[in-house]
């Protein structure tokens, strides 16, 4: 079986921070894998074509450790509340074996598959970036075809985390090159290989391969005819993202992606028209772009911010703050949607309308004060559908009064400890359009 | 019987406003309620009911968060207190609420009183961490009282042209003229220098740009005015007060009848409050304005929202000299909330006091000479609401 790449999107975190280990996305304190996941899948989905039916979300860094993440994703992009909605939160494997399942879905015969696959790097964790990738799947019709080669699977740890813990651990360095994921990509490349070529006028794709360690991928990657991974010089490894990252930047010509970590592995095979050339220079562009800055501008603590929580509110309001919607009456857009029909419209219940997501500044401020640490700068926006927005700049970015501004989903605050709830409050900020 | 003429005030009086660490909440609210009882000439005993304005009971232990913070602090038992909270209006609206019952015939001596409790917490951890913890979690979260008066500013600034030093003008003026003001919190010239190089608070205002964090209370007594023809030593006439209710507190922010160059709210409630009184050109035909200067910019607007002058000329108009003391329309002559301070349910009763000081002829330092009618005006919410008070000299 095979599945058709229709649309592509990638969300990269702006910043790039250079050190030791390389150039590497580095996002900012409001982002995690959820939103960089919700940005790249806004960038894939195709407003004119029904929702998918269902949404695999690949990342070994989700914000939330139990009770779901990809919910949000559902919200956030606006997508029917029947989507069938799967999370895969082992490995960086995990954004191939999306694509294996999206596969699966489709031949059971769903019509389109969302694989949103993303990683915010923690702490401590060498070499690693922060984006998402996203692929509209459909069973044909799109750029380049995709088919799931084999898979590996052994007990062998060359980093894992435990319950409860934050930091990766990592196995000793000798054991990780020697037998760790090189070896396992490898050995999995040769079997790949063999069901790519099997048929009479298959020639050997280009193989690209992905590990969390960039020098372990780029060994396995050269041994078997590779040129290395020049992205990740750039981005860093992008944990289940980097698969399909490669994916992406090789809608050039037939490829075979492997992706391993530990002994876990998948691999697969993109047959690109040529269509999906610009598709692939979009990757790479992103890959190459960005910002570059100093560490010390990256993490953000907010002081004596403990802001309220309500779950009953939140699931009550999931409408306007996540899926950003507001309710017309007789011609005129409300936002925030009112609470009783406006005068004139009592007896109507009004029609739901997803707001603009891009509008100009009206006036704005950069308020020193509001939670100690660092500039929080709002925005009062004249959205393009005509209604009015006033929200928080994205951090690290920078808004004047006529600047065109775009809305992306961004964490606000975790919440107060003292209401018991301490959710992750999501929300839209504004950033410039590029 | 309409308020409007028929409502005087009979005594007012004042806490000191400031840091005050030596005095609690109902420390404040007796002197303040107990200052007006006095000045007024009446026994307690004769008071029938109270309003009560305090805004944010939480910043004080609750102390205020009801009306029997009166009965506890002065002794009120049985009579009936009602607490009041608009916002920054609370004060005055508290005022407004004692000569409806005034004007309606259910009273005939009654208290309102402001008090508000603002510096047992540091100054972060008033009102910015009130903003910023206990509001909507998402909606307009990420602005503080500065904030949403600097995006007026900034847009302010960028439509008419005008500079930084020109909001710090008002805050020299106001500044100036509290060294005249024996309650202001602060009573020391400043200079539109110090003002600009002050620390940014939120872009383009600066701390000199923003009422401080204030503890204090303040109280008037009100009777009809013929109960005061027969028995005031002294009184001045409400010749109109009013309330204006606009928007809500998140949603006013996403509305696009905002221009961000002035408050419909107070444009809304001088209109109210000029008809009930029958004024019809107020530059002319006022005296004195006290007005709701929480931020320098909002000084400016409100010039223009309070038809003092046209829209986008507010700034000629302070340049002109005409609003400093001495000028044809003196406004703040007591510091304003720049220098007094800005308790909140207190200031909208303290403004009051403060031009019915000036139409009685006892103003002191400050006094306008001949002054027989005067405005008060506060704005809340933020912008989603105003009071309008004229008060008038008895005739």
């Amino acid at each position: 079986m095979s599945v058709s790449l229709l649309r592509g999107g990638l969300a990269l975190a702006r910043d790039r921070v250079s050190d030791r280990d390389g150039r590497r996305c580095a996002a900012r304190f409001d982002e995690d894998a959820v939103t960089l996941a919700a940005e790249a899948a806004q960038a894939a989905v195709d407003d004119r074509r029904p929702s998918p039916d269902a949404l695999v979300f690949a990342s070994a860094s989700c914000p939330y450790a139990e009770g779901g993440n990809a919910q949000l994703l559902v919200e956030l992009l606006g997508m029917n509340e029947r989507t069938l909605v799967v999370e895969l939160n082992a490995t960086l494997r995990d954004g191939l074996c999306a694509l294996r399942l999206a596969d699966g879905l489709l031949a059971t015969g769903f019509s389109s598959v969302l694989v949103v696959a993303s990683h915010r790097a923690r702490q401590a964790e060498p070499g690693a970036g922060d984006g998402a990738v996203a692929m509209l799947l459909a069973p044909d019709g799109g750029v380049a075809r995709l088919t799931p080669l084999v898979a590996h699977s052994e007990e062998l740890r060359d980093r894992w985390r435990l319950n409860g813990e934050s930091q990766l651990r990592l196995a000793d360095p000798s054991f990780a090159d020697s037998l760790g994921a090189a070896r396992v990509a490898g050995e999995l490349a040769e079997h790949a290989l063999a069901v790519a070529t099997r048929g009479a006028d298959r020639r050997l794709p280009r193989v690209a391969v992905c590990c969390p360690t960039p020098s372990a991928a780029a060994r396995a990657e050269r041994a078997l005819g590779g040129s290395g991974d020049s992205l990740v010089q750039r981005t860093g490894v992008l944990g289940a993202a980097h698969p399909l990252l490669r994916l992406l930047a090789s809608l050039d010509e037939p490829t075979a992606v492997i992706a391993a970590s530990g002994g876990l592995a998948e691999s697969l095979l993109c047959e690109p028209d040529p269509t999906a050339a610009p598709l692939a220079a979009l990757a790479r562009d992103a890959a190459a772009g960005g910002r570059d800055i100093d560490h010390g501008a990256v993490e953000f603590a907010a002081r004596d911010f403990h802001p309220y929580q309500s779950a009953p509110r939140a699931w009550r309001e999931r409408s306007q703050e996540l899926r950003l919607e507001g309710l017309r009456f007789g011609g005129k857009l409300h936002y925030p949607p009112p609470a009783a029909p406006p005068p004139g419209h009592e007896h109507e219940t009004g029609e739901r309308v997803r707001l603009a997501r891009s509008g100009t500044v009206l006036t704005q401020t950069r308020d020193h004060v509001y939670t100690g640490a660092e500039l929080t700068q709002m925005v009062v926006l004249d959205l393009d559908d005509g209604a009015r927005f006033y929200c928080q700049v994205a951090a690290g970015e920078d808004l004047a009064i006529g600047d065109r501004a775009r809305l992306v989903p961004r964490r606000l605050h975790d919440g107060g400890n003292e209401s018991g709830t301490g959710f992750i409050q999501y929300f839209w900020k504004a950033v410039p359009c590029q | 019987m309409p308020i409007a003429g028929q409502v005087a005030i009979i005594g007012s009086a004042s806490t000191q406003f400031g840091v005050l660490h030596d005095r609690g909440y109902l420390e404040l609210l007796a002197e303040a309620a107990r200052g007006a009882i006095g000045d007024a000439g009446v026994e307690q005993s004769r008071v029938e009911a109270a309003w009560l304005g305090t805004a944010e009971p939480g910043l004080a232990a609750l102390l205020g968060d009801a009306g029997t913070a009166v009965t506890e602090a002065i002794g009120f038992a049985p009579k009936p207190v009602t607490r009041v909270s608009t916002f920054c209006c609370t004060g005055m609206e508290a005022v407004r609420a004692a000569a409806m019952a005034i004007a309606a015939g259910e009273h005939e001596i009654v208290l309102a009183v402001g008090a508000e409790k603002m510096r047992d917490v540091n100054a972060r951890g008033s009102l910015v961490a009130r903003t910023a913890n206990l509001t909507h979690p998402t909606l307009a979260k990420g602005r503080s009282a500065p904030g949403q008066f600097a995006l007026l500013a900034n847009r302010y600034l960028h439509v008419y042209g005008h500079e930084l030093a020109d909001l710090a003008a008002v805050a020299v003026k106001n500044h100036e003229h509290a060294q005249r003001n024996p309650i202001a919190h602060f009573r020391k010239p400043v200079t539109a220098e110090q003002v600009l190089a002050a620390p940014r608070v939120a872009d383009p205002l600066g701390v000199l740009d923003c009422t401080p964090t204030t503890d204090g209370a303040a109280a008037v007594i009100l009777a009809p005015v013929a109960w005061a023809e027969r028995h005031a030593d002294h009184y001045a006439v409400i010749e109109a007060i009013t309330l204006a209710v606009v928007d809500g507190y998140y949603a006013g922010f996403f509305h696009d009848d905002a221009d961000y160059l002035g408050f419909h709210a107070t444009r809304e409630a001088a209109a109210q409050a000029y008809a009930q009184a029958g004024i019809e050109e107020p530059r002319g035909q006022l005296d004195v304005v006290e007005c709701h200067d929480c931020f320098t910019i909002t000084e400016l607007v409100n010039y223009e929202d309070l038809g003092l002058c046209a829209r986008g000329e507010g700034v000629s108009l302070l340049r002109s000299g005409a609003t400093t003391v001495g000028g044809d329309i003196p406004v703040n002559l007591s510091g304003g909330l720049q220098a007094c301070g800005h308790p909140v349910g207190a200031t909208g009763v303290r403004m009051i006091k403060e031009i019915a000081d000036q139409v009685t002829g006892r103003a002191g330092e400050r006094q306008v000479p001949n002054a027989k009618r005067g405005l008060a005006h506060t704005l809340g919410g933020p912008g989603a609401a105003s009071c309008v008070a004229i008060i008038a000299a008895s005739t």
